[in-house]
Protein backbone atom coordinates (compact mmCIF):
# COMPACT_ATOMS: atom_id res chain seq x y z
CA UNK A 1 0.00 0.00 0.00
CA UNK A 2 2.28 2.72 -1.19
CA UNK A 3 0.65 4.41 -4.13
CA UNK A 4 -2.44 6.14 -5.30
CA UNK A 5 -5.87 4.65 -4.75
CA UNK A 6 -8.53 5.66 -7.24
CA UNK A 7 -11.75 6.95 -5.66
CA UNK A 8 -13.46 8.02 -8.89
CA UNK A 9 -11.95 7.40 -12.32
CA UNK A 10 -14.20 9.96 -14.05
CA UNK A 11 -15.39 9.34 -17.57
CA UNK A 12 -12.23 7.62 -18.76
CA UNK A 13 -8.85 7.19 -17.08
CA UNK A 14 -6.29 5.08 -18.91
CA UNK A 15 -2.74 4.05 -18.15
CA UNK A 16 -0.52 5.13 -21.06
CA UNK A 17 3.19 4.99 -21.67
CA UNK A 18 4.64 6.37 -24.93
CA UNK A 19 3.06 3.51 -26.84
CA UNK A 20 3.39 -0.05 -28.03
CA UNK A 21 5.86 -0.05 -30.91
CA UNK A 22 6.78 -2.94 -33.14
CA UNK A 23 3.42 -4.74 -33.37
CA UNK A 24 1.63 -3.03 -36.25
CA UNK A 25 2.30 -6.00 -38.53
CA UNK A 26 0.40 -8.16 -36.03
CA UNK A 27 -2.52 -5.74 -36.03
CA UNK A 28 -1.80 -3.93 -32.75
CA UNK A 29 -2.10 -0.18 -32.81
CA UNK A 30 0.37 2.02 -30.97
CA UNK A 31 -1.87 3.40 -28.22
CA UNK A 32 -0.01 5.87 -26.01
CA UNK A 33 -0.77 9.52 -25.29
CA UNK A 34 -2.93 11.21 -27.90
CA UNK A 35 -1.43 14.52 -26.73
CA UNK A 36 2.29 13.74 -26.77
CA UNK A 37 3.18 17.33 -25.97
CA UNK A 38 1.44 17.34 -22.59
CA UNK A 39 2.64 13.80 -21.83
CA UNK A 40 6.30 14.51 -22.59
CA UNK A 41 6.27 17.71 -20.54
CA UNK A 42 4.91 15.83 -17.53
CA UNK A 43 7.69 13.27 -17.70
CA UNK A 44 10.32 15.92 -18.25
CA UNK A 45 9.14 18.00 -15.29
CA UNK A 46 9.46 14.97 -13.04
CA UNK A 47 12.83 13.88 -14.39
CA UNK A 48 11.28 10.70 -15.76
CA UNK A 49 12.25 8.63 -18.76
CA UNK A 50 10.15 9.80 -21.75
CA UNK A 51 8.33 6.45 -21.76
CA UNK A 52 7.31 6.48 -18.06
CA UNK A 53 3.66 5.50 -17.60
CA UNK A 54 1.06 8.16 -16.76
CA UNK A 55 -2.71 8.32 -16.40
CA UNK A 56 -4.58 9.92 -19.29
CA UNK A 57 -7.78 11.45 -17.92
CA UNK A 58 -10.47 12.37 -20.42
CA UNK A 59 -12.71 15.30 -19.44
CA UNK A 60 -11.91 15.04 -15.70
CA UNK A 61 -13.88 13.98 -12.66
CA UNK A 62 -10.99 11.94 -11.29
CA UNK A 63 -10.15 11.66 -7.61
CA UNK A 64 -7.73 9.53 -5.62
CA UNK A 65 -6.10 9.15 -2.22
CA UNK A 66 -2.33 9.17 -1.79
CA UNK A 67 -1.12 6.25 0.30
CA UNK A 68 2.44 7.53 0.45
CA UNK A 69 4.25 10.76 -0.23
CA UNK A 70 5.15 11.34 -3.84
CA UNK A 71 5.80 14.01 -6.41
CA UNK A 72 3.23 14.38 -9.15
CA UNK A 73 2.18 16.76 -11.89
CA UNK A 74 -0.93 17.33 -14.00
CA UNK A 75 -0.50 18.63 -17.56
CA UNK A 76 -2.72 18.83 -20.62
CA UNK A 77 -6.31 20.04 -20.49
CA UNK A 78 -7.02 22.98 -18.21
CA UNK A 79 -8.57 21.02 -15.34
CA UNK A 80 -9.01 22.34 -11.80
CA UNK A 81 -6.65 20.37 -9.54
CA UNK A 82 -6.91 20.32 -5.78
CA UNK A 83 -5.17 18.60 -2.89
CA UNK A 84 -7.39 18.26 0.19
CA UNK A 85 -9.70 20.84 -1.32
CA UNK A 86 -6.97 23.44 -1.86
CA UNK A 87 -6.46 24.51 -5.44
CA UNK A 88 -2.99 23.75 -6.81
CA UNK A 89 -1.38 24.65 -10.15
CA UNK A 90 -1.19 22.49 -13.29
CA UNK A 91 2.03 21.99 -15.29
CA UNK A 92 3.99 22.11 -12.03
CA UNK A 93 5.63 19.56 -9.72
CA UNK A 94 3.45 19.01 -6.65
CA UNK A 95 4.24 17.20 -3.43
CA UNK A 96 1.44 15.03 -2.05
CA UNK A 97 1.64 13.16 1.24
CA UNK A 98 0.11 10.05 2.70
CA UNK A 99 -3.62 10.54 3.22
CA UNK A 100 -3.92 13.50 0.86
CA UNK A 101 -6.93 13.57 -1.43
CA UNK A 102 -6.20 14.58 -4.99
CA UNK A 103 -9.11 15.79 -7.09
CA UNK A 104 -9.15 16.66 -10.77
CA UNK A 105 -12.31 18.46 -11.83
CA UNK A 106 -13.84 18.85 -15.27
CA UNK A 107 -11.81 20.54 -17.99
CA UNK A 108 -12.41 24.27 -18.53
CA UNK A 109 -10.65 23.90 -21.87
CA UNK A 110 -9.00 21.01 -23.61
CA UNK A 111 -10.10 17.39 -23.29
CA UNK A 112 -7.34 15.24 -21.82
CA UNK A 113 -5.17 15.72 -18.75
CA UNK A 114 -2.09 13.70 -17.85
CA UNK A 115 -1.40 12.68 -14.24
CA UNK A 116 2.23 11.69 -13.85
CA UNK A 117 4.30 10.65 -10.84
CA UNK A 118 8.06 10.84 -10.29
CA UNK A 119 9.42 7.52 -11.53
CA UNK A 120 6.27 6.74 -13.50
CA UNK A 121 3.45 4.38 -12.54
CA UNK A 122 4.54 0.80 -12.08
CA UNK A 123 2.55 -1.30 -14.54
CA UNK A 124 3.53 -4.64 -16.06
CA UNK A 125 4.04 -4.22 -19.78
CA UNK A 126 2.34 -6.45 -22.34
CA UNK A 127 4.13 -6.73 -25.68
CA UNK A 128 6.67 -4.22 -24.46
CA UNK A 129 4.24 -1.53 -23.30
CA UNK A 130 1.57 -0.78 -20.74
CA UNK A 131 -0.35 1.49 -23.12
CA UNK A 132 -4.07 0.75 -22.77
CA UNK A 133 -5.95 0.00 -26.00
CA UNK A 134 -9.44 -1.03 -24.93
CA UNK A 135 -10.56 -2.24 -28.34
CA UNK A 136 -7.59 -4.61 -28.48
CA UNK A 137 -8.00 -5.74 -24.87
CA UNK A 138 -4.37 -5.01 -24.12
CA UNK A 139 -2.37 -2.94 -21.64
CA UNK A 140 -3.32 -1.04 -18.50
CA UNK A 141 -3.24 -2.28 -14.91
CA UNK A 142 -4.76 -5.67 -15.69
CA UNK A 143 -2.93 -6.13 -18.99
CA UNK A 144 -6.30 -6.67 -20.69
CA UNK A 145 -7.05 -3.14 -21.81
CA UNK A 146 -9.29 -2.03 -18.96
CA UNK A 147 -9.78 1.59 -18.00
CA UNK A 148 -9.08 2.42 -14.34
CA UNK A 149 -11.94 1.78 -11.93
CA UNK A 150 -12.67 2.91 -8.38
CA UNK A 151 -10.49 0.98 -5.95
CA UNK A 152 -7.56 0.48 -8.35
CA UNK A 153 -4.17 1.17 -6.78
CA UNK A 154 -1.18 2.42 -8.70
CA UNK A 155 2.34 2.39 -7.29
CA UNK A 156 5.13 4.67 -8.45
CA UNK A 157 8.37 3.10 -9.60
CA UNK A 158 11.12 3.56 -7.02
CA UNK A 159 13.00 6.84 -7.41
CA UNK A 160 16.26 7.64 -5.71
CA UNK A 161 16.64 10.73 -3.57
CA UNK A 162 18.67 12.52 -6.17
CA UNK A 163 15.62 12.48 -8.47
CA UNK A 164 15.52 15.62 -10.54
CA UNK A 165 11.93 16.42 -9.64
CA UNK A 166 11.84 19.64 -7.62
CA UNK A 167 8.56 20.62 -6.02
CA UNK A 168 7.32 23.86 -7.51
CA UNK A 169 9.23 23.46 -10.75
CA UNK A 170 6.92 24.36 -13.60
CA UNK A 171 6.61 24.63 -17.35
CA UNK A 172 7.08 28.18 -18.62
CA UNK A 173 3.69 29.66 -19.56
CA UNK A 174 4.94 30.21 -23.14
CA UNK A 175 5.01 26.45 -23.65
CA UNK A 176 1.53 25.81 -22.30
CA UNK A 177 -1.00 25.78 -25.15
CA UNK A 178 -4.14 27.86 -24.96
CA UNK A 179 -6.67 25.18 -25.78
CA UNK A 180 -9.34 27.80 -26.43
CA UNK A 181 -7.43 29.38 -29.30
CA UNK A 182 -8.58 28.92 -32.88
CA UNK A 183 -7.39 25.69 -34.40
CA UNK A 184 -5.45 25.95 -37.64
CA UNK A 185 -3.94 22.53 -38.18
CA UNK A 186 -0.91 21.89 -40.37
CA UNK A 187 -1.39 19.11 -42.88
CA UNK A 188 1.45 17.42 -44.68
CA UNK A 189 0.16 16.21 -48.06
CA UNK A 190 0.68 12.47 -48.53
CA UNK A 191 -0.97 9.30 -49.80
CA UNK A 192 -3.77 10.08 -52.31
CA UNK A 193 -3.43 13.88 -51.99
CA UNK A 194 -2.52 14.37 -55.65
CA UNK A 195 -5.36 12.12 -56.78
CA UNK A 196 -7.99 14.36 -55.21
CA UNK A 197 -9.32 16.95 -57.67
CA UNK A 198 -7.81 20.40 -57.18
CA UNK A 199 -11.31 21.66 -56.38
CA UNK A 200 -11.69 19.07 -53.61
CA UNK A 201 -8.36 20.07 -52.06
CA UNK A 202 -9.38 23.69 -52.26
CA UNK A 203 -12.59 22.94 -50.38
CA UNK A 204 -10.63 21.14 -47.68
CA UNK A 205 -8.15 23.97 -47.15
CA UNK A 206 -10.59 26.85 -47.39
CA UNK A 207 -13.62 25.65 -45.46
CA UNK A 208 -14.05 25.50 -41.69
CA UNK A 209 -14.80 22.11 -40.15
CA UNK A 210 -16.29 21.21 -36.85
CA UNK A 211 -15.35 18.33 -34.54
CA UNK A 212 -18.43 16.18 -33.90
CA UNK A 213 -19.07 14.00 -30.90
CA UNK A 214 -18.04 10.83 -32.68
CA UNK A 215 -14.52 11.28 -31.40
CA UNK A 216 -12.42 8.89 -29.39
CA UNK A 217 -8.85 7.65 -29.18
CA UNK A 218 -9.29 5.86 -32.50
CA UNK A 219 -10.29 8.87 -34.54
CA UNK A 220 -12.02 12.23 -34.69
CA UNK A 221 -14.84 12.87 -37.13
CA UNK A 222 -15.44 16.24 -38.73
CA UNK A 223 -18.45 17.90 -40.24
CA UNK A 224 -18.28 20.53 -42.95
CA UNK A 225 -18.11 20.98 -46.68
CA UNK A 226 -17.77 17.58 -48.34
CA UNK A 227 -14.41 16.73 -49.89
CA UNK A 228 -15.20 14.74 -53.00
CA UNK A 229 -13.20 11.74 -54.08
CA UNK A 230 -13.77 10.71 -57.65
CA UNK A 231 -11.10 8.04 -57.83
CA UNK A 232 -11.64 4.31 -57.68
CA UNK A 233 -11.92 2.30 -54.49
CA UNK A 234 -8.60 1.59 -52.82
CA UNK A 235 -7.01 -1.59 -51.59
CA UNK A 236 -6.54 -1.28 -47.80
CA UNK A 237 -3.10 0.02 -46.92
CA UNK A 238 -1.17 0.86 -43.74
CA UNK A 239 -2.66 3.82 -41.95
CA UNK A 240 -0.44 6.33 -40.13
CA UNK A 241 -1.55 8.13 -36.96
CA UNK A 242 -2.78 11.60 -37.88
CA UNK A 243 -3.96 10.44 -41.31
CA UNK A 244 -6.92 12.37 -42.73
CA UNK A 245 -9.27 9.82 -44.25
CA UNK A 246 -12.14 10.80 -46.51
CA UNK A 247 -15.00 8.29 -46.58
CA UNK A 248 -17.64 8.38 -49.29
CA UNK A 249 -19.72 11.07 -47.56
CA UNK A 250 -16.74 13.44 -47.88
CA UNK A 251 -16.59 14.22 -44.13
CA UNK A 252 -12.98 13.83 -42.96
CA UNK A 253 -11.99 11.45 -40.17
CA UNK A 254 -8.61 12.03 -38.54
CA UNK A 255 -6.97 8.99 -37.05
CA UNK A 256 -5.50 9.05 -33.54
CA UNK A 257 -3.31 6.60 -31.60
CA UNK A 258 -5.76 3.68 -31.36
CA UNK A 259 -6.50 3.65 -35.11
CA UNK A 260 -6.82 0.35 -36.93
CA UNK A 261 -3.53 -0.56 -38.60
CA UNK A 262 -4.91 -0.79 -42.15
CA UNK A 263 -7.48 1.42 -43.82
CA UNK A 264 -9.15 1.61 -47.21
CA UNK A 265 -10.41 5.19 -47.49
CA UNK A 266 -8.51 7.75 -49.56
CA UNK A 267 -6.29 10.08 -47.53
CA UNK A 268 -5.35 13.71 -48.02
CA UNK A 269 -2.29 13.55 -45.83
CA UNK A 270 -1.28 13.54 -42.20
CA UNK A 271 -1.40 16.14 -39.44
CA UNK A 272 1.82 17.58 -38.10
CA UNK A 273 2.87 16.54 -34.59
CA UNK A 274 1.68 19.82 -33.10
CA UNK A 275 -1.60 19.66 -35.01
CA UNK A 276 -2.31 16.12 -33.84
CA UNK A 277 -1.67 17.08 -30.22
CA UNK A 278 -4.00 20.04 -30.52
CA UNK A 279 -6.71 17.96 -32.17
CA UNK A 280 -6.45 15.50 -29.28
CA UNK A 281 -7.52 18.36 -27.00
CA UNK A 282 -10.39 19.57 -29.20
CA UNK A 283 -13.86 19.11 -27.76
CA UNK A 284 -16.92 18.43 -29.93
CA UNK A 285 -18.03 21.65 -31.57
CA UNK A 286 -14.47 22.99 -31.94
CA UNK A 287 -13.94 24.76 -35.25
CA UNK A 288 -10.99 23.70 -37.35
CA UNK A 289 -9.20 24.97 -40.39
CA UNK A 290 -6.52 23.10 -42.25
CA UNK A 291 -3.35 24.54 -43.70
CA UNK A 292 -1.03 22.85 -46.18
CA UNK A 293 2.50 22.54 -44.82
CA UNK A 294 5.86 21.41 -46.20
CA UNK A 295 7.30 18.18 -44.90
CA UNK A 296 10.89 19.32 -44.40
CA UNK A 297 10.30 21.96 -41.71
CA UNK A 298 7.89 19.62 -39.92
CA UNK A 299 10.51 16.88 -39.93
CA UNK A 300 13.13 19.25 -38.54
CA UNK A 301 10.74 20.56 -35.92
CA UNK A 302 9.85 17.09 -34.67
CA UNK A 303 13.52 16.09 -34.60
CA UNK A 304 14.17 19.02 -32.30
CA UNK A 305 11.16 18.24 -30.14
CA UNK A 306 12.21 14.61 -29.70
CA UNK A 307 15.79 15.61 -28.93
CA UNK A 308 14.56 18.12 -26.34
CA UNK A 309 12.42 15.48 -24.62
CA UNK A 310 15.08 12.75 -25.07
CA UNK A 311 12.70 10.59 -27.07
CA UNK A 312 14.56 7.72 -28.68
CA UNK A 313 13.11 5.84 -31.64
CA UNK A 314 13.23 2.14 -30.98
CA UNK A 315 13.64 -0.65 -33.45
CA UNK A 316 10.91 -3.27 -33.18
CA UNK A 317 12.34 -6.07 -31.07
CA UNK A 318 10.76 -8.66 -33.32
CA UNK A 319 12.04 -7.08 -36.54
CA UNK A 320 14.67 -9.76 -37.08
CA UNK A 321 13.06 -12.67 -35.26
CA UNK B 1 13.72 -5.52 -59.02
CA UNK B 2 12.92 -4.38 -62.51
CA UNK B 3 9.70 -2.62 -61.73
CA UNK B 4 10.49 -0.67 -58.61
CA UNK B 5 7.53 0.05 -56.37
CA UNK B 6 6.37 3.61 -56.07
CA UNK B 7 8.16 5.27 -53.12
CA UNK B 8 6.25 7.95 -51.22
CA UNK B 9 6.45 9.75 -47.92
CA UNK B 10 3.59 8.54 -45.71
CA UNK B 11 4.51 10.54 -42.61
CA UNK B 12 7.49 12.47 -41.22
CA UNK B 13 8.98 9.13 -40.16
CA UNK B 14 7.46 6.70 -42.65
CA UNK B 15 7.79 5.72 -46.29
CA UNK B 16 5.14 3.76 -48.18
CA UNK B 17 6.09 1.43 -51.00
CA UNK B 18 3.21 0.76 -53.41
CA UNK B 19 3.42 -2.16 -55.79
CA UNK B 20 0.86 -2.63 -58.59
CA UNK B 21 -2.57 -1.48 -57.40
CA UNK B 22 -4.33 -4.84 -57.25
CA UNK B 23 -5.02 -7.70 -54.89
CA UNK B 24 -2.89 -10.50 -56.22
CA UNK B 25 -0.67 -13.17 -54.81
CA UNK B 26 2.13 -12.05 -57.09
CA UNK B 27 2.19 -8.46 -55.82
CA UNK B 28 1.78 -9.61 -52.24
CA UNK B 29 4.78 -11.93 -52.67
CA UNK B 30 6.83 -8.95 -53.80
CA UNK B 31 5.71 -7.04 -50.67
CA UNK B 32 6.87 -9.81 -48.36
CA UNK B 33 10.01 -10.40 -50.40
CA UNK B 34 11.05 -6.77 -49.90
CA UNK B 35 10.05 -6.87 -46.22
CA UNK B 36 12.24 -9.95 -45.70
CA UNK B 37 15.16 -8.25 -47.42
CA UNK B 38 14.82 -5.16 -45.23
CA UNK B 39 14.79 -7.36 -42.13
CA UNK B 40 17.84 -9.32 -43.23
CA UNK B 41 21.11 -8.87 -41.42
CA UNK B 42 22.98 -8.50 -44.70
CA UNK B 43 21.16 -5.29 -45.63
CA UNK B 44 23.35 -2.15 -45.71
CA UNK B 45 24.07 -0.44 -42.41
CA UNK B 46 21.93 2.62 -43.28
CA UNK B 47 18.96 0.30 -43.69
CA UNK B 48 19.75 -2.18 -40.94
CA UNK B 49 20.08 0.40 -38.20
CA UNK B 50 17.36 2.79 -39.33
CA UNK B 51 14.41 0.58 -40.24
CA UNK B 52 12.27 0.57 -37.11
CA UNK B 53 9.13 -1.26 -38.10
CA UNK B 54 7.56 -2.77 -41.23
CA UNK B 55 3.86 -3.02 -42.00
CA UNK B 56 3.05 -5.21 -45.00
CA UNK B 57 -0.42 -5.05 -46.54
CA UNK B 58 -1.84 -6.43 -49.82
CA UNK B 59 0.24 -4.42 -52.29
CA UNK B 60 1.91 -1.91 -50.00
CA UNK B 61 4.69 -1.89 -47.42
CA UNK B 62 4.99 0.81 -44.80
CA UNK B 63 8.49 1.42 -43.49
CA UNK B 64 8.91 3.39 -40.27
CA UNK B 65 12.49 4.61 -39.97
CA UNK B 66 14.59 6.53 -37.48
CA UNK B 67 14.07 10.01 -38.87
CA UNK B 68 16.14 11.49 -36.04
CA UNK B 69 19.17 9.53 -37.14
CA UNK B 70 18.90 9.60 -40.93
CA UNK B 71 17.74 12.22 -43.38
CA UNK B 72 14.71 11.23 -45.45
CA UNK B 73 16.47 11.56 -48.80
CA UNK B 74 19.46 9.53 -47.61
CA UNK B 75 17.12 6.83 -46.40
CA UNK B 76 15.17 6.77 -49.67
CA UNK B 77 18.42 6.57 -51.64
CA UNK B 78 19.58 3.60 -49.57
CA UNK B 79 16.19 2.01 -50.01
CA UNK B 80 16.30 2.43 -53.79
CA UNK B 81 19.70 0.75 -53.87
CA UNK B 82 18.43 -2.24 -51.95
CA UNK B 83 15.36 -2.50 -54.19
CA UNK B 84 17.22 -2.23 -57.47
CA UNK B 85 19.76 -4.87 -56.52
CA UNK B 86 17.05 -7.22 -55.26
CA UNK B 87 15.86 -10.05 -57.47
CA UNK B 88 12.17 -10.68 -58.04
CA UNK B 89 10.67 -13.40 -55.83
CA UNK B 90 10.62 -16.72 -57.60
CA UNK B 91 7.19 -17.59 -58.88
CA UNK B 92 5.75 -20.38 -56.79
CA UNK B 93 8.69 -20.15 -54.41
CA UNK B 94 8.33 -21.85 -51.04
CA UNK B 95 5.95 -19.89 -48.86
CA UNK B 96 5.64 -19.53 -45.14
CA UNK B 97 4.58 -22.21 -42.74
CA UNK B 98 1.32 -24.07 -43.45
CA UNK B 99 -1.22 -24.27 -40.60
CA UNK B 100 -4.00 -26.83 -40.66
CA UNK B 101 -6.94 -25.28 -38.86
CA UNK B 102 -9.91 -27.36 -37.75
CA UNK B 103 -13.33 -25.72 -38.05
CA UNK B 104 -16.70 -26.79 -36.69
CA UNK B 105 -18.94 -26.05 -39.69
CA UNK B 106 -22.30 -26.23 -38.01
CA UNK B 107 -25.32 -23.95 -38.01
CA UNK B 108 -25.04 -23.57 -34.21
CA UNK B 109 -21.81 -21.58 -34.66
CA UNK B 110 -21.82 -20.95 -38.40
CA UNK B 111 -24.46 -18.28 -38.12
CA UNK B 112 -24.62 -17.66 -41.88
CA UNK B 113 -23.87 -21.18 -43.06
CA UNK B 114 -27.41 -21.96 -44.23
CA UNK B 115 -27.84 -18.57 -45.80
CA UNK B 116 -24.51 -18.81 -47.62
CA UNK B 117 -25.41 -22.24 -48.97
CA UNK B 118 -28.73 -20.86 -50.23
CA UNK B 119 -27.12 -17.82 -51.81
CA UNK B 120 -24.47 -19.77 -53.70
CA UNK B 121 -27.05 -22.41 -54.57
CA UNK B 122 -25.20 -25.32 -53.00
CA UNK B 123 -25.58 -27.72 -50.10
CA UNK B 124 -23.89 -27.05 -46.75
CA UNK B 125 -21.54 -29.93 -47.53
CA UNK B 126 -20.61 -28.25 -50.80
CA UNK B 127 -19.90 -25.00 -48.98
CA UNK B 128 -17.63 -26.87 -46.55
CA UNK B 129 -15.87 -28.58 -49.44
CA UNK B 130 -15.33 -25.27 -51.23
CA UNK B 131 -14.03 -23.56 -48.10
CA UNK B 132 -11.66 -26.36 -47.06
CA UNK B 133 -10.22 -26.95 -50.53
CA UNK B 134 -7.83 -24.00 -51.11
CA UNK B 135 -4.55 -23.39 -49.40
CA UNK B 136 -5.03 -19.81 -48.27
CA UNK B 137 -2.34 -17.21 -48.15
CA UNK B 138 -2.13 -14.54 -45.41
CA UNK B 139 -2.01 -11.32 -47.40
CA UNK B 140 -1.92 -9.02 -44.40
CA UNK B 141 -2.70 -8.69 -40.72
CA UNK B 142 -4.74 -5.71 -39.68
CA UNK B 143 -8.07 -4.28 -38.51
CA UNK B 144 -7.51 -5.96 -35.14
CA UNK B 145 -4.69 -7.88 -33.45
CA UNK B 146 -4.14 -11.18 -35.20
CA UNK B 147 -6.91 -10.58 -37.77
CA UNK B 148 -5.49 -12.21 -40.91
CA UNK B 149 -6.80 -11.41 -44.37
CA UNK B 150 -6.71 -14.82 -46.08
CA UNK B 151 -7.28 -15.47 -49.75
CA UNK B 152 -8.35 -16.46 -52.24
CA UNK B 153 -11.79 -17.87 -51.67
CA UNK B 154 -13.17 -20.16 -54.40
CA UNK B 155 -14.90 -18.11 -57.12
CA UNK B 156 -18.18 -19.97 -56.54
CA UNK B 157 -18.17 -19.08 -52.82
CA UNK B 158 -17.59 -15.33 -53.13
CA UNK B 159 -20.29 -13.23 -51.47
CA UNK B 160 -20.46 -9.60 -50.43
CA UNK B 161 -20.42 -8.53 -46.79
CA UNK B 162 -23.68 -8.55 -44.83
CA UNK B 163 -25.90 -5.54 -45.51
CA UNK B 164 -25.62 -4.54 -41.92
CA UNK B 165 -22.69 -5.69 -39.77
CA UNK B 166 -23.28 -7.69 -36.60
CA UNK B 167 -22.62 -5.83 -33.36
CA UNK B 168 -20.85 -8.87 -31.96
CA UNK B 169 -19.17 -11.62 -33.89
CA UNK B 170 -18.07 -14.36 -31.46
CA UNK B 171 -14.32 -14.89 -31.08
CA UNK B 172 -12.84 -17.62 -33.35
CA UNK B 173 -15.65 -17.32 -35.89
CA UNK B 174 -14.51 -18.30 -39.37
CA UNK B 175 -16.01 -16.06 -42.03
CA UNK B 176 -15.91 -15.07 -45.70
CA UNK B 177 -16.32 -11.83 -47.65
CA UNK B 178 -15.65 -11.50 -51.39
CA UNK B 179 -12.33 -13.20 -52.14
CA UNK B 180 -11.26 -13.17 -48.50
CA UNK B 181 -11.71 -15.40 -45.50
CA UNK B 182 -10.63 -14.82 -41.88
CA UNK B 183 -10.83 -15.95 -38.29
CA UNK B 184 -12.07 -13.31 -35.85
CA UNK B 185 -9.44 -13.39 -33.07
CA UNK B 186 -11.59 -11.53 -30.52
CA UNK B 187 -15.27 -10.83 -30.17
CA UNK B 188 -15.83 -7.75 -32.27
CA UNK B 189 -18.29 -6.10 -34.62
CA UNK B 190 -18.11 -7.53 -38.13
CA UNK B 191 -19.92 -7.86 -41.40
CA UNK B 192 -18.50 -11.05 -42.88
CA UNK B 193 -20.52 -14.23 -43.49
CA UNK B 194 -19.85 -16.69 -40.67
CA UNK B 195 -19.40 -20.32 -41.70
CA UNK B 196 -18.19 -21.90 -38.47
CA UNK B 197 -15.84 -21.66 -35.56
CA UNK B 198 -12.36 -22.93 -34.91
CA UNK B 199 -11.15 -24.13 -31.53
CA UNK B 200 -7.84 -22.33 -31.41
CA UNK B 201 -6.26 -19.36 -33.10
CA UNK B 202 -3.11 -20.30 -35.01
CA UNK B 203 -0.22 -17.81 -34.76
CA UNK B 204 -0.86 -16.20 -38.12
CA UNK B 205 1.55 -13.77 -39.69
CA UNK B 206 1.62 -12.25 -43.14
CA UNK B 207 3.05 -14.72 -45.63
CA UNK B 208 2.07 -17.94 -43.86
CA UNK B 209 -0.52 -20.32 -45.29
CA UNK B 210 -3.68 -21.82 -43.88
CA UNK B 211 -5.80 -24.77 -44.84
CA UNK B 212 -9.08 -25.39 -43.07
CA UNK B 213 -10.50 -28.83 -42.36
CA UNK B 214 -13.87 -29.87 -41.02
CA UNK B 215 -14.11 -30.98 -37.37
CA UNK B 216 -16.72 -33.18 -35.76
CA UNK B 217 -18.27 -31.64 -32.66
CA UNK B 218 -16.40 -34.12 -30.47
CA UNK B 219 -13.06 -33.18 -32.05
CA UNK B 220 -13.93 -29.51 -31.78
CA UNK B 221 -14.69 -29.85 -28.05
CA UNK B 222 -11.50 -31.82 -27.54
CA UNK B 223 -9.36 -29.22 -29.32
CA UNK B 224 -11.05 -26.47 -27.38
CA UNK B 225 -10.31 -28.13 -24.06
CA UNK B 226 -6.74 -28.82 -25.12
CA UNK B 227 -6.42 -25.13 -25.97
CA UNK B 228 -7.61 -24.06 -22.54
CA UNK B 229 -4.86 -25.98 -20.80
Amino acid sequence: MSGLRVIEPGMLALVQDFGRFGWLAQGYSRGGPVDEHAFLWANRLLGNHFNAAQIEITLGGFSATAQASMKITVTGADVPVSVNGNSVPNWQVLQVNEGDKLAIGYARSGLRAYLAVAGGWQVTPVKGSCATVRREQIGGLTGHGHALVAGDSLTPEAVNNSSQAVTGQRVKPDFIPDYTSKLVLDVMPAAQFQQFAASAREVFFSETYQVIDKADRMGVRMKGAAVNWQGAGLVSEPLPIGAIQVPSDGQPIIMLNDRQTLGGYPKLGVLSWTAKNRLAQATPGSKIQFKEADAKPLQEQLKQVYRFFSVACQQAQNLRS
Amino acid sequence: MKNLPDIQRADVNAILLTFAAEISLEQNRRVHHVAAELRANHSPESIRSNVLELVPAYNTLMIYYDFINIDEQAFIDALKQVLSSLSEPEAGAAQGELYQVGVLYDTSVGLDLECVARRVDASIDDVIAMHTKPEYHVYAIGFAPGFAYLGDVDQALRLPRLDSPRQKVPALSVAIAEQQTAIYPLESPGGWNILGRCAQLPPLAAGVRVQFYSLTRADYEQQRQAGDK
